[in-house]
């Protein structure tokens, strides 16, 4: 991803890995039989999560590339990482697509995460190493 | 943080996609054709494919086209559900149609799922052909619609928070109208035998998990939550 001239940039898609570093209301509208219960609200475009053993959920807000995690022992959210260089866009389909987690997650503490991003030669130097074989890090 | 895999350039619309790690402890990765239907066919494009990786990126050498090549299953339009059936190790992947068919597939390594530069929502061919003639003997879809839904996530109740029916059905959101269906599989769980939306919410569905003992989980663009039962 170097070899692109100084100001070449584009948008690739990525499959992204990052450690981990830790570890109702009332619902809507109703149908037959079922109803939602809200875990929370007023978060900003949830559109990939996965749900941890414990019960955390980890979302991806898909126009900001933050991940965040909504603790369910404390009913609140925090702050997980934050994939820069986010391209995102509702009308493209765009931004942070898909966040999973390890299958034996938290033993082994690894998020993965797939995203649209820009990416220019000296930030994929940078932050990401190589593209198909970079060793994943424990942040 | 660190790149495992970077694909082609994204684009303008049908950007996809999902992950999820099958029971084989591999990674499958599910990108959309960027708005360019002929290269859901080519096998060198990551585009339009489901794709399987090691977890730490590399190209697992037993993949079907070749020890270099991350693709798995090809002929995907734009997908934004992918999940494994805990039944029985199975991947199914939910497939967004054009202005028409939108399908849910049973994903088969090797096989072509048929969307390509020959779709139309014209007849003949008699749907779901029309949107899956592409490629070698191309895979149709094990449940689809004519009228797209915006078919969103897809996930496998796996417990009986949702009642005894649904144990083992499969849910899935739309996009379109809010809702949330469920799927029942034939005995074998190689085929959808029936379908009904159970679930009317008040914003479009984006998401849908399962997590075993907890029950079915979604999305929307404002928050998260959980079906329960009335």
């Amino acid at each position: 991803m170097v070899r692109g001239s100084r100001s070449r940039r584009w948008t690739a898609v990525s499959v992204l890995a990052c450690a981990a570093l830790l570890a109702g209301l009332p619902g809507p509208a109703q149908a037959k039989g079922f109803r939602a219960r809200t875990l929370i609200k007023g978060i900003e475009h949830p559109a990939t999560f996965d749900v941890a053993p414990n019960g955390d959920i980890f979302y991806g807000e898909r126009l900001s590339g933050e991940i965040r995690v909504y603790v369910r022992d404390r009913d609140r959210t925090r702050w997980f990482f934050h994939i820069r260089k986010v391209v995102s866009s509702l009308t493209s389909g765009t931004g942070l697509l898909a966040v999973t987690l390890d299958p034996a997650y938290p033993d082994v503490p690894y998020v993965y995460a797939l995203a649209t991003r820009r990416v220019s030669g000296s930030v994929g130097r940078r932050c990401c190493g190589s593209p198909t074989t970079g060793a994943r890090e424990r942040r | 943080m660190t790149v495992l895999f970077r694909g082609a350039s994204a684009g303008s619309q049908h950007n996809g996609g999902k992950i999820v790690f099958g029971d084989d402890g591999m990674l499958y990765v599910v990108i959309g054709e960027r708005h360019s239907a002929g290269l859901a066919q080519k096998l060198k494009s990551a585009l339009g494919k489901v794709l399987r990786l090691e977890p730490d990126g590399d190209v697992p050498s037993d993949n079907p086209f070749g020890r270099r090549n991350p693709a798995y299953a090809y002929g995907i339009r734009n997908s934004f559900g992918m999940a494994v059936d805990p039944m029985t190790g199975a991947l199914w992947e939910t497939d967004n149609g054009p202005e028409c068919n939108d399908e849910i597939n049973r994903i088969i390594a090797g096989r072509g799922y048929g969307w390509g530069s020959h779709a139309t929502c014209s007849t003949p061919p008699s749907p779901p052909r029309n949107t899956n003639q592409d490629g070698e003997r191309p895979r149709l879809p094990e449940w689809w619609v004519r009228t797209p839904i915006g078919i969103t996530g897809l996930a496998f109740c796996s417990d009986r928070r949702l009642g005894h029916r649904s144990e083992g059905a499969m849910i899935f959101g739309d996009f379109n109208f809010n809702r949330i269906h469920r799927a029942f599989l034939s005995s074998n769980r190689r085929t959808i035998e029936a379908e009904s939306a159970i679930f009317t919410h008040v914003r479009r569905v984006l998401s849908v998990e399962a997590e075993s003992g907890r029950g079915i989980f979604f999305s929307d663009s404002k928050g998260l939550y959980r079906l329960v039962p009335k």
